[in-house]
């Protein structure tokens, strides 16, 4: 269960000059300690890279920082960050549809993933994860924001920008891209599992549980 | 309990998957759930479908939360640092322009040496950067000529897109220093550019159009799309340095290859802070260039490139589909214009603008009618449809389409004020680069209610004396043909002059296939304005795709797939005094077209 806490600031400390940077300082900060879990946590899944999503993690807070006075209401400050952080994430996936820029030498210019990534990366390469993969990213988008994330109807809505009724709409359609993704890689597994069963026992690979095995 | 009273889907299944994904989030209604379980009673597959549901939400949850960074805190507080030094300086500092842009380096480095080196095609403009002269290892023996007595020309280099069998979209720089010689044979006696090009970087997907402005700071991608799905136009910053392009582009680039972009002085017209309504779409991937934790920068220190950084653009406009002229910056490399209008087709096109350092390209009118030409003058050369003829029954499937005259005007991009031109009866005027001579349309437009946009019906491309042109001109207007007289309508083209004046490439689209057309190079007298008919080098309705470049003596222009039976290749005309001569690249790999750079 994620943390759906409000902010105590106060309305008034979210105006006037001076003080407001204070306010803002104030705000930001409590806004990260709060809710820069669930916020890294949301991008992972949407972006599957620690470091990307860390960036955007850092993006979307600036982004809070500036824009702070927009924020009328600070009770609602959870899905305003959430609304954020989704639109931080369909930039980035705009911006790897279009344009990607590729050294020519072939190598990663990103660091090595660590053991953890590694371990996550395994966990994640479950016909689950690999569905969800395949669905499209606003759905995908609403269904992480509602069922991991515990997003309300109209929280969901206003995170994704949407009518109320849209959101709901877009979640129906996520559940049901789900479901059949997820039909369809369990159909895909089972074949390789068969085949893997066919094959002769010598040139069997060790079985390293349902998940990874046979692909 | 869920508002699912409006919009109920229609087929009692789909009903009923909405109601058994609705319960999840929300009670339902007892009339809803008194219908869901009768139904679900009967409804084999949707049963099923309902119960998957509940077990893929159930699945779901069984998702491990990852962790953030123990450094996460630290390297926000240090962009958090950053970003009210950076308000800090917009309220208190100096005049001038605040830009956003943080540093580039990393992959970004291939880039910007791509984009730097190739630029000579560009018309120039604004400050030179001494592209068009070859760096210490790019000399006239660079050009892969062999076998035929080469043709020394000025050189220069020439940026084209291509794609790879089963790969990218890459972006091919080579440098021109000899060509061909006109009347050899480039098949037997030529080697392809290619041999001498170099790849800087890739697009992931096919971008519809490159423009790169004068300075070569920035260059904005156009992203091809339908017209019905629309797309996004891209601005990637560019580091303002000295290209040294004598390294392979191959090798991986470092931080200190190239300088970091230096920040314009600020300048206080410009917007303190971006609305809180477009902030969100800002491209994030800008945060990608910040530096680690670990470096420790202080507050006010410049973003250091990070040899891992990741390249970043940033999307000034999404869901447009871009009409009228090509995207154009103004001479000073400040603004970008463009006209487009919404993907979804809900309106016709507007001119936009965007000014570096802004976040978002802004509409500088809202007729929804208007489409952007070209800059003159640090203005831009907008037109629209006047004298509008609408059909007397336009409902009727007999009726015609509703006809209107063209009419151009200027536009302050600052201001977005009109200027009136004196009902000159212009489409998409092009002025030359001394401001003596316009390149236009004149004829009579229709209106695409699909597209919602005025399109040129019959007309044609005439050459005009600009000077003649409004603002209480007392010299007299003198259109004359531009093209040979031809039964084919113009419907589409694109024309471009060269830095000095003296040429200019017009390409027209074929009639029936828009997406093909040909190139013809002009001379033009500056002085008389007259076409001189027999001048070389000659270059007369040259099968070319659309988006030539032109430049200080060359042309290069994009042939279409099918050629000789061949895929579609870049093929450059270089001339120096009378002599002429060509250099081409290999085809391109299946019916893939070749995108010229400009």
């Amino acid at each position: 269960m994620q943390p759906t806490g409000q902010l105590a600031l106060a309305p008034d400390r979210l105006v006037t000059d001076s003080p407001a940077r204070t306010a803002a300082d104030a705000f930001i900060e409590e806004l990260f300690a709060r809710h820069q879990g669930e916020i890294y946590a949301y991008l992972y899944r949407m972006v599957r890279d620690p470091e990307m999503a860390a960036d955007m993690t850092q993006d979307a807070f600036v982004k809070a920082y500036r824009n702070y006075a927009s924020l009328a209401d600070p009770t609602h400050a959870r899905a305003w960050l959430y609304q954020i952080a989704h639109r931080v994430a369909l930039d980035e996936f705009r911006r790897r549809k279009i344009v990607r820029f590729l050294p020519w030498t072939g190598e990663s210019h990103g660091s090595a993933p660590s053991a953890e990534h590694l371990a996550m990366e395994a966990r994640l390469s479950a016909p689950l994860q690999r569905a969800l993969d395949k669905i499209p990213e606003r759905q995908r988008a609403a269904l992480l924001l509602a069922e991991l994330h515990d997003l309300t109807g109209l929280e969901l809505a206003a995170a994704l920008g949407v009518s109320h009724v849209a959101a709901r709409a877009l979640l129906t359609r996520a559940r049901e891209s789900l479901r059949q993704a997820l039909a369809a890689e369990r159909e895909i597994e089972a074949a390789a599992d068969a085949e893997a069963d066919a094959t002769p026992a010598a040139r069997r690979f060790p079985p390293v549980g349902r998940s990874g095995s046979a692909r | 309990m869920s508002d699912r009273r409006h919009n109920d889907p229609q087929s009692p299944h789909e009903r009923a998957r909405q109601l058994a994904s609705d319960q999840l989030d929300a009670e339902l209604f007892p009339a809803d759930a008194a219908w869901l379980t009768r139904h679900l009673a009967d409804c084999d597959a949707c049963r099923a479908i309902a119960r998957a549901y509940v077990e893929d939400r159930a699945l779901l949850r069984t998702l491990p939360r990852p962790e953030p960074p123990r450094d996460l805190w630290a390297r926000t507080s240090v962009a958090l640092e950053r970003e009210r030094a950076t308000r800090r300086r917009v309220r208190t500092g100096p005049a001038g322009r605040r830009v956003q842009w943080p540093a580039v380096g990393g992959v970004l480095a291939v880039l910007i040496v791509g984009l730097l080196i190739g630029r000579s095609l560009l018309p120039a403009g604004g400050p030179g950067v001494g592209l068009a002269t070859p760096g210490p290892s790019r000399g006239p023996g660079s050009s892969p000529i062999a076998g035929a007595t080469p043709l020394a020309v000025p050189p220069g280099d020439v940026a084209w897109i291509t794609h790879t069998a089963d790969g990218p979209y890459t972006m091919n720089i080579a440098n021109v220093a000899s060509v061909c010689p006109q009347d050899a044979a480039p098949s037997s006696d030529c080697a392809s550019i290619d041999a001498g090009a170099k790849r800087v970087l890739s697009f992931s997907s096919k971008p519809g159009s490159v423009v790169l402005d004068p300075q070569a700071e920035q260059a904005a991608v156009v992203e091809s799309s339908a017209s019905s799905t629309g797309g996004s136009i891209f601005v990637v910053p560019i580091a303002r340095s000295s290209p040294t392009p004598t390294e392979s582009p191959s090798s991986k680039p470092t931080a200190t290859s190239l300088a970091p972009a230096t920040p314009a002085t600020p300048d206080p017209s410009a917007s303190a802070e971006p609305s809180a309504s477009s902030e969100p779409t800002e491209s994030p991937a800008a945060t990608s260039v910040q530096p680690t934790a670990s470096a420790e920068p202080s507050p006010s220190s410049q973003p250091t490139p990070s040899p891992t950084a990741t390249a970043w653009v940033l999307a000034i406009i999404d869901d447009v589909v871009v009409v009228g002229g090509d995207a154009a910056y103004s001479s000073n490399g400040k603004w970008l214009a463009f006209s487009a209008r919404p993907a979804q087709g809900s309106d016709g096109p507007d001119v936009y603008v965007w000014h570096t350092g802004d976040q978002k390209a802004r509409a500088v009118t809202s007729d929804h009618g208007s489409v952007f030409s070209a800059w003159v003058d640090g203005q831009i050369l907008a037109s629209r449809a006047d004298q509008v003829n609408v059909p007397d029954a336009p409902s009727s499937p007999d009726a015609g389409a509703a006809t209107a005259q063209p009419v151009s005007f200027l536009l302050d991009p600052s201001s977005g004020r009109e200027h009136d031109l004196d009902g000159f009866a212009a489409w998409r005027p092009v002025v030359d680069p001394s401001g003596r001579w316009v390149v236009y349309w004149t004829g009579s437009l229709v209106f695409d209610p699909v597209a919602r946009t005025w399109i040129p019906a019959d007309g044609r491309l005439v050459l005009d004396r600009w000077d003649s042109v409004g603002r209480d001109s007392s010299a007299t207007a003198d259109p004359r043909p531009l093209l040979p007289e031809s039964a084919a309508p113009v419907h589409d083209w694109e024309v471009r002059w060269d830095p000095s004046g003296r040429y200019l490439g017009a390409w027209v689209a074929d009639p029936l296939s828009p997406g093909l057309g040909r190139l013809t190079l002009l001379a033009i007298n500056r002085t008389t304005g007259r076409i001189d008919p027999d001048h070389k080098p000659v270059l007369r309705d040259a099968p070319a795709l659309p988006g030539f470049a032109i430049g200080d003596g060359r042309i290069a222009w994009a042939t279409p797939p099918g050629q000789d039976g061949e895929g579609s290749r870049l093929l450059v005309l270089a001339w120096k005094g009378p002599d002429a001569g060509r250099v081409r690249s290999d085809p391109a790999h299946s019916q893939e077209d070749i995108i010229v750079v400009h």
